[in-house]
């Protein structure tokens, strides 16, 4: 033994111990824990949502997703870094904005990237859509601007009937067959491979999808789930399941208006939970909650049986026999 | 279609049950290995 | 000065194999209290087990295959046992006043690695590819771009978040825990707080 722990536990009576069989029967018990867990009830698996499901089932949010993203006003156009220079989603703590200071490092263009990249990979299937391709791109801004409005009002109106997504008569140019051939890549369940891929045909990198499928259906799934931030959600699992409880005081300031309500909710929790993590990690010398313990008390039920045995054993002197060490002590 | 758990509401409180189930267990298990009495070892003495 | 005499001096005063593999320990180590750290330890070891045969199969395995989704099963409920257990024996370790004595740096590196945890467990949710992974990522990138990480950590990028949750976390999870181990077996078991009259002999 050290003369460090020879010194510590100088006058404390010592008990046998096996640390490797401790081990290996904790082992055991865990391992038939989880293993019986895993028989019993199995683990959740949501299948993904994707921009097929939501082609096929909800065209007019296809549609309306992929307009805002070829006109440059969806969430997404408009986020800011680290995608574009928008301003729609920039958080700031007081003066400071982290996220305008780190910059645009992934640039996302959702016009060229969403859909015009796309349609030109439909072009050479699909003549009708490589035209309005080219009929779209020879126009200037302010008629491509005309048609992308009028387009937008008519599927406010849309009806959709079968397959077809009918909409009432109107000078919509090429962006109404644009569209519609993007529909239809998106149902024949290529969109995400032709929006994530950029280029390189080995991506694992599913950032554009996963951005369309934001900015269309994938909020309202999450809300019949219960995962959405005001829902608790980051605690929640799909399913019958138990989920992170662990990040109940992180979830919970979502539930506080004060935070939730704010534009900058995401910076301000992780401000709060960062100076709370502080005083966790350096609680050991923060006057005050170092002594929270000896205030609470627990520790008298946990040592319990060693402060009658030390008691009994030197009854006149009572306490003296778990002093540690002169010098040692907190 | 959808397998969604019970969800409680108390005030800005809303749990899934099985987090609730969780939770409940962390606090009996701690509670009762405060107070359950420990298998005795007989003790060798000071530090050798 | 020679730097590996002076490390193996070190070593040799403060962590003698006794104090390593010690096969007695004080007496008021004595309750159920003290089985949840050990406890964490083999969640940490099986979830490392499932998660090895889950990333030699494939990140794809597990939805296509029963055994697979048996195995992820594993793998899910040895995370519910980590952070039940770990965070029993935080409370443990805080009812215990467990930093006195000069064991701060247990305490910091145990919080350590409840955090890396968090994080690990964090990137595992957004790999498993499903609906769960695509709602964590989509929500947890606006707190990644909010403080400015989002594009070096983009939690959309699968491969990314892949390779932080089977490589680089575990193996600092791994290392946090063996140095808190460590600490542990170098400082021994913190002594209860005193109680009773002290002796006029002692301040």
């Amino acid at each position: 033994m050290s003369p460090k722990q020879r010194a510590y536990y100088q006058d404390v009576p010592m008990v046998p111990y096996d640390l490797i069989k401790e081990g290996l029967i904790a082992l055991l018990v865990v391992l038939v824990l989880v293993c019986g867990l895993a028989a019993l009830l199995s683990s959740p698996d949501e299948p993904p949502l994707t921009a097929q499901q939501v082609a096929t089932s909800d065209p007019v949010t296809f549609l309306q997703t992929a307009l805002g993203e070829l006109n440059g006003t969806d969430s997404i156009s408009t986020y800011g870094p680290p995608y574009n220079n928008g301003s729609g989603s920039v958080q700031s703590l007081g003066p400071i904005s982290f996220q305008r200071l780190a910059g645009v490092r992934i640039p996302i263009n959702t016009a060229s990237d969403d859909v015009l990249g796309p349609l030109r990979m439909v072009a050479p299937l699909v003549p009708s859509v490589g035209s309005a391709l080219q009929s779209f791109e020879r126009a200037g801004p302010t008629q491509q601007t005309t048609w992308e409005t009028a387009y937008g009002d008519a599927l406010n109106k849309a009806r959709v009937r079968g397959q077809s997504v009918l909409l009432p008569p109107g000078a919509y140019g090429p962006v109404a067959p644009m569209l519609t051939g993007l529909l239809n890549l998106g149902r024949a369940g290529l969109l995400e491979p032709a929006i994530d891929h950029s280029g390189r045909i080995y991506s694992t990198d599913n950032t554009r999808g996963l951005l369309f499928l934001q900015a269309s259906a994938l909020p309202v799934l999450a809300h019949q789930y219960h995962l959405v931030g005001t829902q608790w959600g980051m605690m929640n699992e799909t399913g019958n399941y138990p989920g992170a409880a662990w990040l109940w005081l992180y979830t919970f300031w979502y539930q506080v208006p004060a935070f939730a309500s704010s534009p900058n909710a995401d910076v301000l929790v992780i401000a709060t939970m960062g100076i709370l993590t502080l005083l966790l990690l350096l609680l050991p010398w923060i006057p005050g909650l170092n002594q929270l313990p000896r205030l609470l008390g627990v520790y008298r039920l946990i040592w319990r049986a060693y402060y009658r045995e030390q008691a009994a054993a030197s009854p006149v002197s009572s306490g003296s026999a778990v002093d540690p060490p002169a010098g040692l002590q907190a | 279609m959808k397998d969604v758990p019970r969800y409680l509401h108390w005030w800005l409180i809303q749990i899934s049950v099985p987090n609730l189930v969780v939770i409940g267990l962390m606090l009996l298990i701690f509670a009762l290995a405060v107070v359950l009495p420990f298998p005795h070892r007989r003790p060798r003495g000071g530090a050798r | 000065m020679n730097l590996t005499t002076k490390l193996r001096r070190r070593l040799e005063r403060d962590l003698t194999l006794e104090d390593l593999l010690p096969d007695e320990l004080p007496a008021y180590v004595h309750g159920y209290v003290y089985l949840f750290g050990i406890a964490t330890i083999a969640s940490l070891v099986l979830l490392i087990f499932s998660g090895v045969w889950l990333a030699a199969a494939g990140p794809t395995w597990w939805h296509v295959s029963t055994l697979g989704h048996y195995i992820n099963s594993i793998h899910f409920w040895c995370v519910q046992a980590f952070f039940f257990f770990m965070v029993l024996h935080l409370w443990t370790s805080f009812f215990q006043g467990a930093w006195r004595d000069g064991r701060g740096a247990t305490w910091v590196v145990g919080v350590l690695c409840f955090l890396v945890g968090i994080g690990t467990a964090f990137t595992g949710y957004i790999s498993q590819q499903n609906f769960d992974a695509q709602w964590i990522a989509v929500q947890g990138k606006d707190a990644m771009n909010a403080i400015g990480v989002g594009a070096f950590f983009n939690v959309l990028n699968f491969g990314q978040m892949y390779g932080f949750h089977i490589v680089i976390l575990p193996v600092l999870v791994s290392a946090l825990v063996g140095l808190h181990l460590l600490l542990v077996r170098i400082h021994g078991v913190v002594r209860p707080y005193p109680v009773g009259v002290p002796r006029e002999d002692q301040p």
